[in-house]
């Protein structure tokens, strides 16, 4: 094996990074546009733009809807609608045991039949548990996948010689150097994102893969637990009568005392319409890591304050911690600016490190015979690094698209999965010199394209009717023009890379192929 | 030529089936006492998460050194010694 610590660190770290290197790329691009998921929700459903939220009339309408349709269920659970997200979310609980949901427009209550777009819950979703596998296979495989991720972080760092000066060494478009240079920087500037974000996705998921503990105190509702580390274990409820419970216009007066005029998160309630109904209310405002929004519980039946049930133990803050960091909940706008950009260093991290692999081995080569393992490792790489954003703008392509033909079925997903594979094919069949110029062309071209197109069907469908009414969408429009920039500079400056680092090549086949010849005679 | 390629690709995967695989089952193992362990000390919920927690680090120190070591008998001789003295731990602790 390996000689030194540092050159076995060496082999670990480039080859446990090619194996899941694509599939992280995916994750980590995901996981940065999840950050303005509900952004990008609000984007596919243009409809939802128009509704003037007015949280007090939204938990009113909330509360009356759950009076009338789930009296005697054994939980009511509100999201209460805000300016990010328009409409009231409503879970509960039935007394069989079955979850029903439902989504209202906070102004009248009336159920919604939103347009079936999954909106940005998809990169969401795909972030932490892909597609088309099951639902527990998809969150094992990212789970190991973050696991690969967080040994190539230390495993990279130990690696690093010099990492202060290879921080300050970025040279730019100059061959192989300057995709180790761009993984280096790139590594390094957001090292303490990579290594939180990677170790507390591990976290979240423990019970996934290490479900032993559970198993054992818990033997019979393993996920008993989730509700103990969160909550403080209440005394089960016997002989529970029932009971009216106060309106919530009455309910809600100790919390104007208390808070004053404040947005609200979550309402939810226990044992509705029972003598032992609690209803607990949720601040929106949450500056704090642990997630420690300010709640209040009252007795939904007597309106009395009930002292706090929130499980608030080292441990269970430090779970509460762990899962705040991932999810950032308490990032505000620039914050989150600064946690999408470092989201997309990490692509930029894992696309350097794949490309650095693959000019490497072509480096090593000793015959100009194409080889069919580096012909696909250069196809993947294209289709993760450049196919996956355009499949991405398919995917927004797809929604107004829907718009437009006006038509019952969602084809969002599909195509973003059929654009993804095209782009595969497409590259399979196009010369290695011109991979990057076509598939950045396409990307270039479709992402200056959207903010038109989506002006001009949303104009078309009397979803807005001017510029000022554009704003909300032109946000997440602004972020393509900007990634369509980048993508122009990167179009003008790749060739560099690839002449310097071919005529490497060519150079080094000249001296290999005297010696060649010299050896056969 | 043929023979010490192959051994050479066997080698690699042992290298990365050692750490990985009996790595995993020295985790799960260590996440299962230290669950027991905690469990005298703190409420159930909390002895869980800090015993995952804990284990999580082990695994990615586990395979870290198990990089670290060249020998390929020693690199064994340890893993297996130290899953068969968690597992004896597990068996007792029950």
């Amino acid at each position: 094996m390996q000689k030194s610590i540092r050159q076995s660190m060496a082999w670990l770290h480039s080859w446990t990074g090619l194996i899941f290197g694509w599939l992280l790329f995916a994750i980590f691009l995901m996981g940065s546009l999840s950050y303005y998921r509900h952004d990008i929700s609000l984007w596919m459903q243009p409809s939802l733009a128009h509704i003037q939220v007015n949280q007090d009339t939204a938990i009113q309408t909330a509360y009356q809807y759950l009076e009338q349709h789930a009296p005697d269920a054994k939980t009511w659970f509100m999201n209460v609608a805000n300016e990010q997200k328009p409409v009231n979310q409503i879970y509960w609980q039935r007394s069989d045991g079955a979850y029903e949901n439902k989504t209202l427009n906070p102004n009248t209550g009336q159920e919604l039949n939103l347009a079936k777009t999954q909106g940005g819950d998809f990169f969401y979703q795909l972030h932490f548990q892909l597609f088309g596998v099951p639902i527990l296979v998809g969150r094992l495989i990212v789970s190991l996948a973050a696991f690969i991720m967080l040994i190539a972080l230390i495993s990279g760092v130990i690696t690093h010689k010099k990492i202060l000066t290879d921080f300050f060494t970025l040279r730019a478009f100059k061959g192989q150097r300057s995709y180790l240079d761009f993984h280096n920087v790139s590594s390094v500037i957001a090292l303490p994102f990579f290594l939180t974000i990677t170790f507390t996705g591990l976290a979240i998921f423990f019970y996934l893969y290490l479900p032993w503990g559970m198993q054992k105190l818990y033997p019979e509702n393993n996920f008993q637990y989730f509700e103990e580390i969160n909550a403080k274990i209440t005394p089960k409820i016997e002989n529970n009568s029932p009971a009216q419970m106060q309106s919530i216009h009455n309910l809600m007066q100790p919390l104007q005392r208390e808070w004053g005029k404040t947005e609200y998160s979550t309402i939810n309630v226990k044992n509705p319409n029972t003598e032992q109904a609690q209803i607990t209310f949720t601040e929106a405002k949450d500056h704090s890591i642990t997630r420690n929004q300010a709640q209040i519980t009252l007795n939904a039946v007597t309106g009395e304050k009930l002292s706090s049930t929130k499980n608030d133990s080292a441990i269970a803050t430090l779970n509460a911690g762990v899962y705040g960091l991932h999810m950032a909940t308490f990032a505000q706008p620039l914050l989150r600016l600064v946690l999408f950009f470092s989201g997309l260093l990490g692509c930029v991290m894992v696309a350097s490190g794949l490309l650095l692999w693959s000019l490497k081995r072509q480096l090593q080569t000793k015959t100009e015979k194409s080889h069919v393992g580096h012909y696909l490792v250069q196809r993947l790489n294209i289709s993760a690094i450049i196919g996956l954003p355009i499949a991405v703008l398919g995917y927004f392509y797809a929604n107004r698209i829907g718009l437009l033909i006006q038509s019952s079925q969602n084809y969002e997903v599909m195509s973003f999965f059929i654009i993804w594979l095209s782009i595969f094919g497409m590259s399979l069949c196009i010369k290695k010199q011109y991979l990057w110029k076509i598939n950045l062309g396409i990307f270039i071209a479709l992402a200056f394209l959207l903010p038109i197109f989506n002006f001009f069907i949303l104009l078309q469908q009397n979803l807005i009717q001017g510029l000022v009414e554009f704003w909300p969408f032109f946000k997440i429009d602004l972020f393509m023009i900007i990634f369509a920039l980048l993508a122009i500079f990167l179009y003008r400056n790749i060739t560099p890379i690839q002449h310097k680092a071919q005529s490497r090549i060519r150079t080094k086949l000249k001296i290999v192929e005297p010696e060649h010849k010299e050896e056969g005679c | 030529m043929i023979s010490s390629t192959v051994q050479y690709h066997f080698t690699v995967l042992y290298r990365f089936i050692l750490p990985f695989l009996l790595g995993y089952a020295c985790t799960a193992l260590l996440a299962s006492n230290l669950t027991v362990l905690f469990y005298l000390l703190f409420p159930k919920a909390e002895a869980i998460y800090l015993a995952a927690f804990i284990s999580i680090l082990f695994f990615v120190s586990f395979v870290i050194s198990s990089f670290c070591i060249h020998s390929l008998p020693k690199l064994s001789l340890i893993s297996i010694s130290l899953t068969t003295g968690l597992a004896a731990i597990y068996w007792i602790a029950g």
